[in-house]
């Protein structure tokens, strides 16, 4: 038998995806040991490549390498970077409020980039999406009419049920408990369908997603087995 | 000597208490006649008082001297009486004021005016109202206001002055008496409701409730076991024994109007050495669906030749982007710097997306093995993204997608955005794609897509693979479903008709 180092390699890649799958699989008996080793292990080495590419791919180019050898422009851009870098390793000491500024600068700029992109590509396109799908010649996909008559109605209906749903003001009524509007009441029924199939499709997403890995996994099971020699219903 | 506690006590306090010691009447007979006028109220005095009125032979001396005063004793001359100090002052006013000076007209006037006052004036009736304003004192348990002209006070400098407004009433009581003593609170019902709920729940938080471990139901577990052996005997059944499942191209009609339709079109406009940039934003975990997914499509773009440059927003990332093209695409062979790039890692999310969009090549000077990543002739005029002839987005998560759409998809001019994504995330993104002004220009969801993406190019790939156990998969599901939605509603129909007989018999 000829072993070359790669080939080694390989098996014990695939011996080690191969018990892994069977540790995770053994959830199906409950919780136990090996279950829990198993996400153990993949934690601890999650979070030590996730430091490493960190390190290795944006803090050494991107801050330590221009600091050095950048030129003056670009040292002094790192070290404007570096002092709120500095003041975030605060955090982890009892000086943590020292780097609050630094948070704040992050969390602003993030949340800003956020809010912008979400109005500018979600919102507005959105609500012209809806403006549009009753006017068939703004339709970006060429369909038949009677589909864009369906798919008009269907998209301006659950759109405005859905939003009365989440409408809670209720008109107060002294010495009686505030109760919607029965108009308003009745129209949140029809917008509580759309949730209910909308929540329905992506539940049977998130499934189709499971088993597709169910299937790669036991692919995988079975082709491991085959090469180590189990080759019982290879003839069929 | 009689004991003084340290407290207020009237004189029949006194008596009974101190019944060793106690004054009797044939030694309250000793003392001065003159002490006891004919309609003079007996003054009621402090212990030390009373003792000094039945032995006033011991004379004033044991009268502490700083309380003479209060005893009508002149420090000066002490004598063997005991003189109330406001007794001799009256007497002496009424005696000016009727001496014999006066005019005996006027004399006599006073007496007869006086007698006929007495007859005349009756008690005043007061209006109702004003009766209605007369302080009622209702209890007395507590202060003893009521019971003032009785009280002498027997302690501190007022020691021995009778109805003296007690000052410390409430301090001075003696906590074991009144402790005895019950308090007259006005508490109304829902008062009492309150405080024994107070007191209830200040009790129960002092109990240790044990922990009952809630034994798992068996039948939800037998269930368990039975719809995963099902599930792994049929799938695993279908790999093992092989075999494949003829599916049909879909009609033209649905092709032009679906995602994938669309993304071939473009992918199918490409040509050879045009940089297409692919965003490898999904977790190790979604591998499996996402290789299915993305292969077909991925393989198209090598197939046209196109320079591929990957990024990802994760830092698990360029590890799966190389994962992904020796496990799928080894058959192009693409070599790194040559007719693809890896970028590496993107920090900072949506800020870092924005950032990206700006000025790619400041943003990522160097490639993930640290060479320059900009080098490669078809990324030398990259300058912005833009001018990438295509960006692919390849992810799990609805969030990662709409964050390329929203901070990338916006600044598009013509550069068309692609997405290949998870069957979970297909309802979030169709919007995008369905939308006019359209922000997402194609698309490839799930296995069901890239298999008809598969069929559009005529090349089987590992949707067709997988096609077949996907497919056993999900009629399994879809029957056990069925099954169980059965199941349970004849259960319930038969609890109810059960529940039904119960309520007749009973």
């Amino acid at each position: 038998m000829n072993l070359t180092i790669g080939s080694l390699l390989d098996f014990t890649g695939l011996g080690l995806g191969f018990l892994f799958t069977i540790l995770i699989f053994s959830y199906l008996l409950g919780d136990n040991p090996f279950f829990r080793l198993a996400i153990h292990i993949f934690i601890g080495v999650s979070a030590a490549y996730v430091a490493l590419v960190t390190i290795n791919n944006v803090l050494i180019p991107r801050l330590i390498i221009p600091l050095i050898n950048g030129t003056k422009g670009e040292r002094l851009l790192s070290l404007l970077l570096f002092i709120p870098s500095l003041f975030l390793l605060t955090k982890a000491t009892p000086l943590r409020k020292a780097g609050n500024w630094s948070v704040a600068i992050l969390v602003g700029i993030g949340a800003a980039a956020a809010v912008g992109g979400a109005i500018t590509g979600t919102l507005f396109p959105q609500i012209l999406g809806t403006i549009n799908s009753v006017d068939p010649s703004a339709y970006a996909i060429s369909t038949s009419r009677w589909d864009q008559a369906i798919n008009g109605f269907i998209i301006v209906l659950g759109t405005v049920t859905t939003l009365i749903y989440f409408h809670f003001g209720a008109r107060e009524t002294p010495g009686q408990s505030s109760e919607r509007l029965p108009i308003i009441e009745n129209i949140s029924k029809i917008g509580k369908v759309f949730l209910a199939v909308t929540f329905g499709a992506l539940y049977a997403g998130v499934y189709l997603s499971s088993l597709a890995a169910l299937v790669e996994r036991l692919t995988f099971i079975w082709k491991f087995l085959n090469s180590l020699g189990f080759t019982l219903f290879s003839s069929f | 000597m009689i004991s003084c506690k340290k407290k207020d006590l009237y004189d029949s306090e006194i008596k009974s208490e101190d019944s060793g010691e106690t004054i009797s009447e044939e030694e309250e007979s000793q003392a001065p006649a003159e002490l006891f006028e004919e309609g003079v109220e007996h003054k009621k005095f402090p212990s030390w008082a009373a003792a000094q009125d039945s032995a006033p032979q011991n004379g004033a001396q044991e009268i502490p001297e700083e309380l003479q005063f209060l005893a009508g004793v002149e420090p000066d001359s002490i004598t063997d009486q005991i003189v109330d100090p406001f007794q001799g002052e009256e007497e002496e006013f009424f005696d000016d004021l009727f001496s014999e000076e006066l005019p005996g007209w006027l004399t006599t006037a006073s007496e007869e005016g006086a007698q006929i006052a007495e007859d005349e004036i009756s008690r005043g009736e007061l209006p109702g109202w004003v009766e209605a304003m007369r302080p009622v004192v209702e209890s007395s348990d507590m202060t003893g206001l009521s019971e003032d002209e009785d009280y002498i006070e027997n302690y501190g400098p007022l020691a021995g002055i009778p109805s003296v407004l007690p000052a410390e009433a409430e301090f001075a009581l003696d906590p074991e008496q009144a402790a005895m003593k019950p308090l007259d609170l006005t508490a109304s019902k829902s008062h009492q409701e309150y405080v024994n709920l107070l007191k209830k729940l200040i009790g129960e938080e002092k109990k240790v409730k044990p922990i009952t471990k809630v034994a798992p139901v068996q039948t939800q577990r037998i269930l368990r076991w039975l719809i995963a052996i099902i599930l792994i005997i049929t799938i695993g059944g279908t790999i093992i024994f092989g075999g494949t499942i003829e599916t049909k191209i879909p009609p033209e009609d649905q092709v032009n109007s679906s995602g994938y339709g669309a993304l071939f079109n473009q992918i199918d406009e490409l040509f050879d050495g045009q940089p297409v940039l692919i965003a490898f934003d999904y977790q190790p975990a979604a591998t499996a669906e996402m290789h299915i997914a993305a292969a077909s499509v991925v393989d198209h773009l090598m197939e046209q030749g196109t320079y591929l440059s990957f990024v990802s927003t994760q830092p698990t990332g360029p590890v799966l982007a190389e994962h992904f093209l020796t496990s799928t695409q080894e058959k192009h062979g693409y070599i790194h710097n040559q007719q693809y790039i890896n970028l590496g890692y993107l920090p900072g999310e949506s800020a870092g997306l924005v950032s990206f969009v700006i000025a790619p090549k400041k943003i990522i000077p160097l490639a993930f093995d640290g060479s320059n990543a900009w080098g490669s002739p078809p990324l030398v005029n990259v300058d912005s993204i833009s001018d990438f002839a295509m960006i692919l987005v390849i992810t799990d998560d609805p969030n990662t997608a709409k964050s390329w759409i929203e901070q990338v998809g916006t600044h598009l001019k013509d550069t068309p955005l692609n997405m290949v994504v998870s069957a979970q995330v297909e309802p979030l993104i169709q919007p995008y794609f369905r939308a006019s002004p359209q922000l997402l220009s194609g698309y490839v969801a799930g296995v069901i897509h890239s298999l008809n993406y598969e069929h559009l190019r005529e090349q089987p790939s590992l949707a067709s693979t997988a096609w077949l156990p996907y497919n056993i998969g999900i009629i399994i599901t879809v029957g056990t479903m069925f099954i169980g939605g059965l199941a349970n509603g004849v259960l319930s129909l038969f609890s109810r008709h059960r529940a039904r007989q119960i309520g007749e018999i009973k």
